[in-house]
């Protein structure tokens, strides 16, 4: 049986990963993908430090479907183990991505995890109107999807800031 | 997004496989939107692009969040994001609770990099925990400035200072 034809978000998501911001971020070494088979993309992102002398990499899994009408859920994953790891503690992360890793519910679930909690996120944009509140960190359809890869490489450079900070106390 | 094709270079582009095809981005002085260009890769690509954007001798062309001004391409590279502007640098100035901290960086710094400078040890020293609230704002604005943005953007050719606030609103979701 012939596979289906891709849909109009795996082809809008395929033209965005063509494009020049994401395919520079790739050969930056800003991003790698480590798996597309959509809606599931599923990718490795390293931050630096301001004084570029210190990295560090998270993972996340991201999911595409409607996209771009839909903002992508994203969460933090670890591919080598295939879960999402335990939420960071303030031992481990800036307070900033502590927020943004934590354990909580979206809207009208009192089970499911709601993602990455930050404005651009599927589930959190809702969360309180939040998307409203924070237009410039919002999901628009007109945006380009590497605008989501640029928050995530942001979480990645607050993480490399905040071990640089401690390293340095 | 603006994509500018220079006939010449087309020519010569469209023979080739895609492979050897090198794609551009490039954001001018006070511009938000950036130019687009394909050119076809192997020989002088950045005085291929300047050509295309009929660039004045003066202006300079950087790789966006690097320091330094390119005089050739990375090599290897087939997709690049560029900065033009006149200043090998520009001060930005930020405000933050009557106290004003200046700092000189390359036109193609993001305001994300503007503002790790700022919370960090070279800046405002912020607690980590209103680092995580930070955001740079331009005086007068509603909503802080995008963190991808490159501060050229903001500063067309004759301006070379930025004065931008930190503002600790709480933009959260508390």
């Amino acid at each position: 049986m012939a596979e289906a034809a891709p849909g109009p978000d795996a082809r809008t998501l395929a033209a965005q990963m063509d494009g020049i911001a994401f395919r520079a971020g790739v050969e930056e070494g800003r991003w790698s993908v480590l798996l597309l088979d959509f809606p599931v993309l599923v990718v490795r992102v390293v931050g630096c430090d301001f004084s570029h002398t210190l990295t560090a990499a998270l993972e996340f899994r991201l999911f595409c479907d409607g996209f771009p009408a839909r903002p992508p859920f994203v969460e933090r994953w670890d591919a080598a183990a295939g879960r999402r790891p335990p939420s960071p503690t303030g031992a481990m992360a800036p307070p900033g991505l502590v927020d943004a890793f934590k354990e909580w519910h979206r809207d009208g679930s009192t089970a499911e995890y709601g993602g990455v909690y930050r404005a651009w996120q599927r589930h959190a944009a809702v969360h309180n109107g939040w998307a409203a509140k924070r237009p410039d960190e919002a999901w628009r359809r007109d945006r380009d999807f590497s605008f989501i890869m640029e928050r995530l490489y942001d979480l990645a450079s607050d993480q490399a800031d905040w071990l640089a900070a401690r390293a340095a106390a | 997004m603006e994509t500018l094709t220079p006939a010449a270079e087309t020519a010569q582009a469209g023979d080739r496989p895609s492979e050897d095809i090198v794609r551009i981005e490039v954001v001018h002085a006070g511009r938000v939107d950036a130019v687009t260009l394909e050119l076809p890769g192997g020989g002088d690509v950045l005085a291929a692009a300047r050509r295309a954007l009929a660039l004045e001798a003066e202006l300079l062309l950087f790789e966006r969040d690097q320091d330094e001004p390119l005089s050739c391409a990375p090599p290897g590279r087939k997709h690049l994001r560029l900065v033009s502007h006149e200043a090998r640098a520009v001060k930005v100035e930020v405000r933050y609770d009557h106290e004003t901290r200046a700092h000189e960086f390359a036109p193609s710094k993001t305001v994300f990099r503007v503002l790790q400078w700022a919370v960090g040890k070279h800046g405002f020293r912020l607690d980590p925990t209103l680092a995580a609230r930070a955001n740079l704002i331009l005086p007068d604005a509603e909503n802080p400035l995008l963190r991808e943005a490159v501060i050229g953007s903001f500063m067309p050719h004759g301006k070379h200072v930025l004065v931008v606030d930190l503002t600790l609103r709480d933009f959260t979701n508390g």
